[in-house]
């Protein structure tokens, strides 16, 4: 169950993104553009899950866009100049910039990997990107000159604020220790070490945690600024499982239930939610 | 705001064995409204087991999804 439970966490946490929008369609869209990555050197590659990745998760994000026309999408491929063994993977991390309206490939960047499933793609708001392949985490535009180092074999997770703006590394020990960085220059804003819980998510100026109060069964929503004191937003729910938490922003965060998804609003200090969005499959474990 | 449908099949909890989790489709919601917006099935196509990478466009007109090979780039709003 706990095994099942983890997954499902993973699955949130790794799959969600947001925007605002105001108009509706109703229809089924067909995709405007199709791109087989077999041509760029994409295979199926066995993927096993180790140690540190089932006791911590990963969240890897492998498709982005940029605001300036560009989607990326990034995945493993073999080495074919060196010999690949069990233990020693000769990998690449392969990064391929496409241009959104017409779909031609403009840029193909590899980076050296031994890690199959942790490897990530980020975008920040001045269009910067990111790379995290082999423990590290990387500006690709100025060369791998600026990074930060991520411990090897700890789980870690990076996030990033919905605008961009931000990114958190977690390196996971037992203990968590996290670094807020500039993502356009890996810059540390502030870090702070020996936490004992785990961020749930981040805006660009709050870190939101979602505490457990195991015998009631609630759970409560903090806030507080990063590496600082956080205080519980309004009074804590009853729940028999504490849903995902993503910030939207310092005030607006999404709540996703098992069956259901709640936006809700922390401007009047209250978790109030404005909005239910019900899944029809009520039973299952839809997310 | 786009949210990964996922659907446990299978399993025992006589034999304690764990359901497989099947990515069903990617739902597509107004976050001022909650409404759905539109719902993009995934099929076969799907990675079993992990959740199949996606992503919005800055605007959030457009969504790409990576099915495994194949990437594909929907216009959700016109």
């Amino acid at each position: 169950m706990m095994r099942r439970l983890r997954t499902l966490r993973r699955a949130c946490t790794s799959g969600f993104v947001f925007f605002i929008s105001t108009s509706c369609v109703a229809q089924l869209p067909n995709p405007s553009i199709e791109i087989q990555l077999d041509k760029f050197g994409w295979a199926q590659l066995i993927e096993v899950e180790t140690a540190a990745e089932y006791e911590w998760g990963i969240d890897a994000r492998r498709v982005v866009f940029d605001g300036a026309g560009h989607v990326y999408v990034g995945f493993n491929v073999l080495d074919s100049e060196k010999l690949a063994t069990r233990e020693s993977n000769h990998l690449l991390f392969r990064v391929v910039e496409f241009d959104v309206h017409t779909g031609s490939a403009e840029r193909t960047l590899d980076f050296p990997t031994h890690n199959k499933r942790r490897n990530s793609i980020y975008v920040s708001a001045k269009d910067t990107l990111l790379v995290a392949a082999d423990d590290r985490l990387r500006v690709a535009s100025s060369g791998g000159e600026s990074f930060a180092l991520l411990t090897p074999g700890h789980g870690y997770f990076i996030r990033q604020s919905v605008s961009g703006k931000t990114l958190l590394v977690t390196d996971h020990h037992g203990r968590y220790d996290d670094t807020f960085l500039d993502p356009d220059n890996l810059e540390i804003r502030t870090r702070c070490v020996g936490r004992n819980e785990g961020i749930a998510s981040i805006s660009d100026a709050s870190q939101f945690f979602e505490h457990e109060i195991r015998y009631t069964p609630s759970f409560a929503i903090l806030r507080g600024p990063f590496c600082e004191r956080a205080s519980t937003i309004g009074t804590p729910v009853p729940v028999e499982r504490v849903p995902e938490l993503h910030a939207v922003d310092e005030l607006k965060y999404i709540l996703v239930w098992p069956t259901r998804v709640e936006v809700a609003d922390a401007d009047r200090g209250e978790l109030s939610r404005y909005a239910t969005a019900r899944h029809e499959d009520y039973g299952s474990f839809d997310v | 705001m786009a949210i990964p449908v996922i659907k446990y099949k299978g399993g025992s909890t006589f034999l304690d064995i764990s359901p497989t989790p099947v990515s069903e489709r990617i739902a597509v919601y107004d976050l001022n409204t909650l409404q759905s917006i539109v719902s993009i099935p995934l099929g076969p196509l799907a990675p079993a087991g992990d959740p199949t990478d996606f992503a919005f466009s800055p605007d959030g007109k457009q969504l790409a999804v990576l099915y495994r090979s194949v990437l594909r780039i929907f216009r959700v709003i016109p």
